[in-house]
């Protein structure tokens, strides 16, 4: 096989800085509440692959295992983060998060 | 306690006395408290006054220390010597004589015992003034009868005109004590003290002096508070305006001592002013000036009072340009003189007032000769001094001035002219004034001739004693010609002799002499015939020809414009300072920029942050990665 | 003096005891307790002031106790030469105030009279602390009982006028805690530890960048306390309306600190910098001097009018200690003494006029007919503003405008120049002013016809008797100044030796010399 420029483990860290901005970005900028939570499941998904790319760089197995507690975590805010959009769906009646602006200075 | 502290102190007790509980007091007790502590005052001084005479030795009398601190010592000291001497007695004798004379014209006054708390007050400054051995003490006394001056010009407070004229005195007066004051310290900063016999001395030295440009600043900004004390050019223009007050008033006060303070100020820096001919020069030539310009504005006045007034600001012309020809004796002579006849005349006038219930324009007085002969024969009498007719008292003092102004050594033709002319114009405005209101036709309303009567007996021995030292003082003081052809002594000039020697007469022929005085009289009797001639009794209505036309009687009406001037220019320009600039353009822009746009300031810049508080959650959390990414950065960079 | 009664620490002390005793006891106690406190108080300050001479030994007075070592923080209390006379005039002040406002609505209120008690508790606070830092913490904390007598208990405009009195002297006071502050780290890194303490932070030599930026801090917080010309916006503001108690107090003590703050800290910390800045001090004085005086020319509001002319005289204050010579720098101490009474003494008969007549005080006039007594009082105040001689007014005037018109001659004749000349030539024509404003103010308020006259009472004879002590002060100082000038020696020669640019006093010879032969 020739030498490609970037090797594998150096894609996969691209690609999982890439997915982490896709979602840092769409946390930021997208007006709707579950697309919001969606984009952080993103961000999580991106850093498992950048851990388990590093583990399988290093050849270690610790790495593998943060994954776990990454998903469990990840399960555990969907749970929490679905019971407050209920919540706040009833509240105001929307999913738009630009319209809760009561804080505004 | 100390002799001359006493002198000072007994009016003042009268002041205190009058002033707290006088209002509760009889009247009799009032006038009695307020007679007799300056009378005993007088008393004292004579006894001084022989008790030097005798000796010969000036008496001094530290009371305490004012200030004493490394490189500045004053004293609270008091001084008599021979012009002190005379000072004193004038002020205490014609002082007493005018509170006498003012318990009469009082008596039916609302605020009698203020009245004569005031007096006494002006009393007790007026002795500090003349007593004090430093130019502080003198201060003093000089602020002080300011002070008084300013209370009793207002006294009648509740009309605004008058208590505007005592503000415009005191204001006046501030302006030539601002210019004492720098001269005072210029005086420190040159001789090293302010005691009057250390100044003295200093500039008798023949040693390391100072230069002329030095000493004369000195005399001009002494020259300075002295004009605006003494009512000289051009800090004249308080003086007619001080005709407010009750009449023994500006008898005592704006006639007989306080404006001849700076006179004796004058006086008692002699040895200053001789060091410096450019200052005497200046001393001699403003005093000329306002002799003349003086007697011209007598001119045209109707109000009888102002006539006086304008004639006092002429005769202290006179002392202060015989003091600026180094004739200081002779100076202070005219003002023994002229206190005695000044106050003669404005006590007459009071005498008219008083019979004619307050009316002082001339217009509206005549042929009150027959009505009041008392008061009109005292009146005369002081009159003819004025003008200095021999043998009255004027002759003597006045002829004596022009004689220097001819033969002094800074003496001139046109310094012996001007006080010719302005004697002449004396003579002639006084007999206008004594032609017109007491002779010719009566012009006194009807309501009031039924009510005219001769003073009571306290104003009328008063004019008695006026009228007699009117006739009488001159003789004491003898012109040089006299004394050489009679053989007779110059008891007054002996007297001051050790404190002012003479001025340094060239000697011009007795013959001289002798003729410049007839043509001094000569001149006086002119004047007299020419006011016969328009204002006499034969007369048919001696105002007929006024008002004259033409335009020197039309500035000199309007007193040259200085009045315009000050009231035109400078208050006018100090209100459109004050509120135009000031007030409603610096102060007002000042408060915006430092109160009103400083607070808009950080009210704009508080919305600007307010900004970042989109109250969007997402923004939020955009922040906070924001701010992790910069601190990782800052962490990767400094590890 | 029984050294272990500590009486600075007891000056301090009696009006906070007196201040909580208020907030326990029952509110009808509370006038008869505070004028209690404030008498004990005026009387110990009594006693120091006539014990106190140049030769004492301050020990006598010291209070000293730690309060922050590592930082050298204590809380450290004495008199001295600097503080003598400020003493007497805060403790006088303040009991003579409250007697004068005896039967005002607010004097029943305890809030009033703690907060003025506190008030007296940190200025006596400032004026005696020997800790730089106790120094900031008192001065600052002034502005606490002040702002709040403003706020609570002022005219109608009372809440901008608080503001702009508490944020604009905060500003000020900010760079004043960081010239503290940097004095600090100067001792720091000059002595190896954190000292606070006078003594040593006076000891300390800085360098002339230093100096420049204490100075300049210093002068800035002074001046807006002072107030001086262009700093002084607030004056008009605060002046009308606070309270009548509150605006004699400011005026009269409050300003003090203003000076006391050049006198003790802008001139010792910058030996080197504050007689080069002196020339432009002088003018910063003498603009304050004349516009103060001109805008009085035509003040219709009798309150700012009185503020106007405490701006001028506290012009002269500043202008005496920055020419650097004895006798101006004793002229300063008295003016000090003489104005905090005079313009107290104005403002309390103008609280007395205003309690009686309601807010149409501002058109009263022809009050001789309808007040006598008042209107004698009122006078005699306003004759010490004019600086007749007799009164306190003139001598301290005498002295400043000597001092600083031999200075300035002496300058001139140095060769550095007329600036301090002509500075003591104009200041010399606010006496001018001084006359024109103070008279025509008398003449608006106390003389027009009888039928303008208002229904006032006069003022009774216990009325009259607060102001026998500050009349009694204005004369004795107006006739006597050489018993009390001793006690402000040690100052005036100390300023003086640490500027020694020019000689105090030119020997006569020496500028007859000069002048002699030269032919200016």
């Amino acid at each position: 096989m020739r030498r490609r420029k970037v090797d594998k483990y150096q894609f996969l860290i691209g690609l999982a800085v890439a997915t982490f901005a896709a979602g840092l970005l769409g946390v930021v900028i997208r007006r709707n509440l579950l697309v919001v939570v969606m984009c952080l499941e993103i961000m999580l998904n991106a850093v498992v692959l950048a851990f388990v790319t590093f583990a399988a760089r290093a050849q270690t197995l610790d790495g593998v295992a943060m994954t776990f507690f990454v998903y469990v975590a990840a399960s555990c805010e969907v749970a929490l983060a679905m019971a407050i959009v209920v919540l706040l769906v009833k509240r105001r009646g929307s999913l738009d998060l630009a319209a809760g602006d009561e804080l505004k200075g | 306690m100390s002799a001359l502290a006493l002198i000072a102190a007994l009016p003042l007790c009268g002041f205190i006395v009058n002033g707290v509980i006088g209002s509760r007091l009889p009247k009799g007790l009032v006038a009695a408290i307020a007679c007799v502590l300056p009378a005993l005052a007088f008393i004292e001084t004579c006894r001084m006054f022989l008790q030097l005479a005798d000796t010969g030795a000036p008496i001094t009398e530290t009371l305490f220390t004012w200030v004493a601190i490394p490189g500045l010592t004053i004293d609270a000291a008091l001084y008599f010597d021979q012009i002190a001497a005379v000072m004193c007695l004038v002020v205490t004798g014609v002082g007493t004589l005018i509170h006498i004379y003012s318990i009469g014209y009082m008596f039916h006054d609302r605020s009698f015992a203020r009245y004569f708390a005031y007096l006494n007050l002006f009393l007790f400054f007026m002795l500090v003034l003349v007593l004090g051995k430093n130019l502080v003490v003198l201060f003093v006394g000089w602020e002080g009868v300011g002070l008084a001056s300013y209370l009793l010009i207002g006294f009648w407070f509740e009309d605004r005109e008058k208590t505007a004229a005592g503000l415009k005195a005191f204001v006046v007066n501030r302006v030539g004590d601002t210019g004492f004051i720098l001269g005072a310290f210029l005086v420190y900063n040159v001789v090293g003290s302010l005691d009057f016999q250390d100044i003295n001395a200093f500039f008798a030295l023949a040693g390391d002096r100072p230069s002329a440009a030095v000493t004369t600043a000195v005399g001009v900004l002494l020259l300075i508070g002295a004009c605006g004390k003494s009512a000289q050019i051009p800090l004249h223009v308080w003086l007619p305006d001080a005709m407010a007050g009750p009449t023994p008033v500006s008898a005592l006060i704006h006639a007989a001592t306080m404006v001849t303070a700076g006179v004796y100020l004058l006086a008692r820096l002699n040895g200053l002013y001789l060091e410096s001919p450019a200052a005497m020069a200046i001393v001699a030539w403003v005093g000329a000036l306002t002799a003349l310009l003086g007697a011209t504005m007598a001119v045209t006045q109707f109000n009888l009072k102002k006539v006086l007034a304008y004639s006092t600001i002429s005769q202290i012309g006179l002392m202060v340009m015989a003091c600026g020809l180094g004739a200081f004796s002779v100076g202070l002579f005219h003002l023994v003189t002229h206190a005695f006849f000044k106050a003669g005349l404005f006590l007459g006038a009071g005498a008219v007032l008083h019979a004619l219930q307050g009316e002082e324009d001339m217009r509206k007085m005549g042929a009150l000769a027959k009505k009041l002969p008392f008061t009109f024969v005292t009146f005369l009498v002081a009159a003819l001094a004025l003008c200095g007719i021999p043998p009255f008292a004027g002759f003597f003092s006045k002829d004596e001035i022009l004689w220097n102004a001819w033969s002094a050594a800074n003496g001139s033709l046109g310094l012996w002219l001007a006080g010719l002319t302005a004697s002449g114009l004396t003579a002639f405005y006084m007999f206008r004034a004594v032609f017109l209101t007491f002779f010719g036709a009566s012009r006194v309303p009807e309501k009031l001739i039924a009510h005219v009567h001769e003073p009571p007996l306290s104003m009328s021995s008063v004019l008695v004693v006026l009228a007699l030292g009117s006739l009488l003082v001159g003789f004491i003081g003898p012109p040089n010609a006299w004394v050489e052809i009679a053989h007779v002594s110059a008891p007054f000039y002996d007297f001051l002799a050790p404190v002012l020697p003479p001025a340094g007469e060239e000697h011009h022929p007795i013959g001289t002499e002798l003729a410049l005085m007839a043509i001094a009289v000569l001149v006086a009797l002119a004047g007299i015939y020419f006011a016969w001639t328009r204002f006499g009794p034969r007369v048919a209505y001696p105002l007929a020809r006024e008002p004259s036309r033409g335009f020197v009687p039309w500035v000199v009406g309007r007193g040259f414009f200085f009045d315009a001037f000050y009231d035109g220019v400078i208050v006018r320009f100090m209100d459109w300072l004050s509120e135009s600039v000031l007030a409603r353009g610096l102060e007002a822009g000042l408060a915006k920029i430092t109160l009103a746009k400083s607070a808009d300031a950080v009210r704009y810049a508080s919305t600007l942050f307010t900004r970042l508080q989109t109250g969007n959650v997402q923004t939020y959390a955009f922040y906070v990665l924001l701010g992790l990414a910069l601190t990782l950065w800052w962490g990767a960079m400094h590890a | 003096m029984p050294e272990s009664w500590a009486p600075s620490l007891l000056c301090l002390g009696l009006p906070l005891v007196g201040a909580i005793a208020i907030s326990l006891l029952p509110d009808r106690m509370a006038r008869s307790l505070s004028m209690l406190a404030m008498l004990a108080v005026l009387a110990l300050s009594l006693q120091i002031f006539l014990a106190y001479d140049a030769a004492t030994d301050p020990a006598l007075f010291d209070f000293n106790l730690p309060w922050m070592p590592s930082l050298g923080i204590n809380l450290h209390l004495g008199i001295d030469g600097f503080n003598i006379y400020l003493l007497l005039l805060s403790a006088l002040l303040f009991p003579v105030v409250l007697a004068c406002t005896w039967t005002s609505a607010e004097s029943r209120r305890p809030l009033y009279l703690a907060l003025m008690l506190i008030l007296e508790a940190s200025l006596l606070g400032t004026f005696l602390a020997q800790n730089l830092l106790l120094f900031f913490v008192f001065w600052e904390a002034v502005l606490i009982p002040m702002g709040v007598l403003i706020l609570v208990f002022g005219g109608g405009q009372r809440r901008p006028a608080a503001m702009a009195f508490f944020l604009y002297t905060l500003a000020g006071s900010v760079l004043l805690l960081a010239a503290v502050i940097a004095l600090g780290a100067e001792c720091l890194r000059q002595t190896g530890s954190w000292s606070f303490e006078l003594t040593i932070l006076y000891g300390l030599r800085l360098d002339p960048s230093m100096q420049l930026l204490v100075f300049v801090a210093i002068m800035l917080a002074c001046a807006v306390k002072c107030p001086l010309v262009p700093f002084h916006s607030w004056l008009p503001l605060a002046y009308n309306e606070a309270p009548p108690a509150a605006s004699a107090l400011m005026a009269g003590a409050l300003s003090k600190m203003g000076a006391f703050g050049i006198l003790k800290l802008a001139l010792p910390f910058a030996p080197d910098v504050a007689p080069a800045a002196a020339p432009y001090m002088v003018w910063l004085a003498v603009a304050s001097i004349l516009y103060g005086a001109i805008l009085a020319l035509r003040e219709e509001n009798y309150k700012r009018l009185v503020a106007y002319s405490s701006l001028s005289h506290m012009g002269y204050i500043v202008l005496g200690l920055f020419s650097f010579q004895q006798t101006a720098i004793h002229g300063s101490m008295l003016q000090m003494l003489s104005h905090g009474v005079a313009v107290a003494g104005l403002f309390l008969l103008l609280g007395m006029l205003e309690q009686r007549c309601g807010s149409a005080y501002r058109q009263v006039t022809a009050l001789a007919i309808a007040a006598p007594r008042l209107a004698v009082l009122l006078m005699l105040f306003v004759l010490t503003s004019v600086a007749l001689p007799l009164t306190s007014g003139f001598t301290a005037e005498f002295l400043i405008l000597l001092g600083a018109f031999t200075q300035g001659l002496a300058a001139w004749g140095a060769g550095s120049g007329a600036g301090l000349l002509i500075a003591a030539l104009l200041a010399s024509s606010g006496m001018i002013l001084g006359a024109a404003y103070m008279l025509r103010f008398a003449r608006a308020i106390l003389f027009d016809s009888s039928d303008r006259a208002p229904a006032v009472r006069d003022l009774r004879l216990g009325e009259m008797t607060p102001f026998a002590a500050p009349l009694l002060l204005i004369l004795w100082i107006g006739i006597a100044p050489g018993t009390i000038m001793s006690k402000a020696q040690g100052v005036a020669s100390q300023l003086v030796q640490a500027a020694a640019t020019v000689e105090p006093r030119p020997a006569a010879p020496a500028i007859a010399s000069v002048w002699s032969g030269h032919g200016k």
